[in-house]
């Protein structure tokens, strides 16, 4: 193996690696605010007050602050992709997120999916292993062929 | 009417914002690793890189005109329609940043989207 397809194989390694942690920082991010927002409740009224307590309570609230910072985490996992990878490879490749915090809502807080979002499911995910095919940079793939 | 126009500036920063956080984050060079001392240079080119603050403001705007058309319609209205987005980016980092987009990548993209859509209208 010479060094350019080396560095290729261990930038694949890499950006599946830091893929999968943004995943996983979205998903249980979105959970622990999804689970925290319950208990905090809606607005008793849609006023600025009612907001105000809404948002008092929710910074107040363990789990909607875990949440913010795991989804800060993904915000910057997101920003390191792209300073490697293509932009269409990264976009469709995270919208893996959208798989795997539908499955977490169904699986942990007992959220019911329709068989049209289960279909949505199959489709994204069809997506995602047709862009994952293609590896993450331009650069890389204009490499000559060892 | 308006929450088309509204969907409309949704798609376009969301599409632009992304397009400008990739050219900042190239510019600001590769996370090579996780090391603290390359987050902490890296992540210092980056808030100091005006594609990656323009390219926040945009997100920051399309977020609240998505939550302005969400007072307007539903989400499973809304959400569909900027799944959009996505192409809209593709067509845009081909010209913009001159990314290579194979039909393999194409096809993904189209695939993936519809999959969002379904996904959020149901």
């Amino acid at each position: 193996m010479d060094r350019d397809s080396q560095k290729t194989t261990s930038r694949q390694f890499k950006t599946l690696v830091v893929l999968a942690l943004a995943i996983l920082a979205n998903g249980a991010g979105n959970l622990s605010l999804s689970y925290g927002m319950k208990s905090v409740g809606p607005p008793e009224a849609w006023t600025l007050p009612g907001l105000w307590d809404v948002v008092g309570s929710a910074l107040s609230s363990a789990p909607v602050i875990a949440g913010g910072l795991l989804l800060l985490v993904f915000f910057a996992l997101f920003l390191s992709l792209l300073s490697w990878a293509d932009l269409i490879y990264v976009l469709p490749m995270i919208s893996s997120c959208f798989v795997v915090s539908a499955l977490l809502g169904h699986l942990v807080l007992g959220e019911r999916i329709s068989l049209v979002r289960w279909a949505g499911i199959a489709l994204v995910t069809i997506g995602v292993l047709l862009v994952g095919r293609t590896g993450p940079s331009s650069d890389a793939s204009r490499a000559p062929a060892p | 009417m308006t929450t088309v126009l509204l969907v409309g500036l949704i798609v376009v920063c969301f599409s632009f914002g992304d397009i400008a956080l990739t050219r900042g984050m190239k510019q600001a060079g590769e996370v090579s690793s996780l090391r603290l001392a390359v987050l902490d240079e890296v992540g210092g080119r980056a808030i100091r890189s005006p594609y990656v603050l323009l390219g926040g403001a945009l997100q920051v705007v399309a977020f609240v005109t998505y939550l302005l058309a969400l007072s307007q319609r539903d989400l499973s209205y809304v959400f569909p329609l900027t799944a959009t987005s996505d192409i809209v980016t593709t067509v845009a980092a081909r010209y913009m940043l001159h990314e290579r987009v194979t039909p393999m990548r194409w096809a993904g993209v189209v695939i993936v989207s519809l999959g969002i859509a379904l996904i959020s209208a149901s």
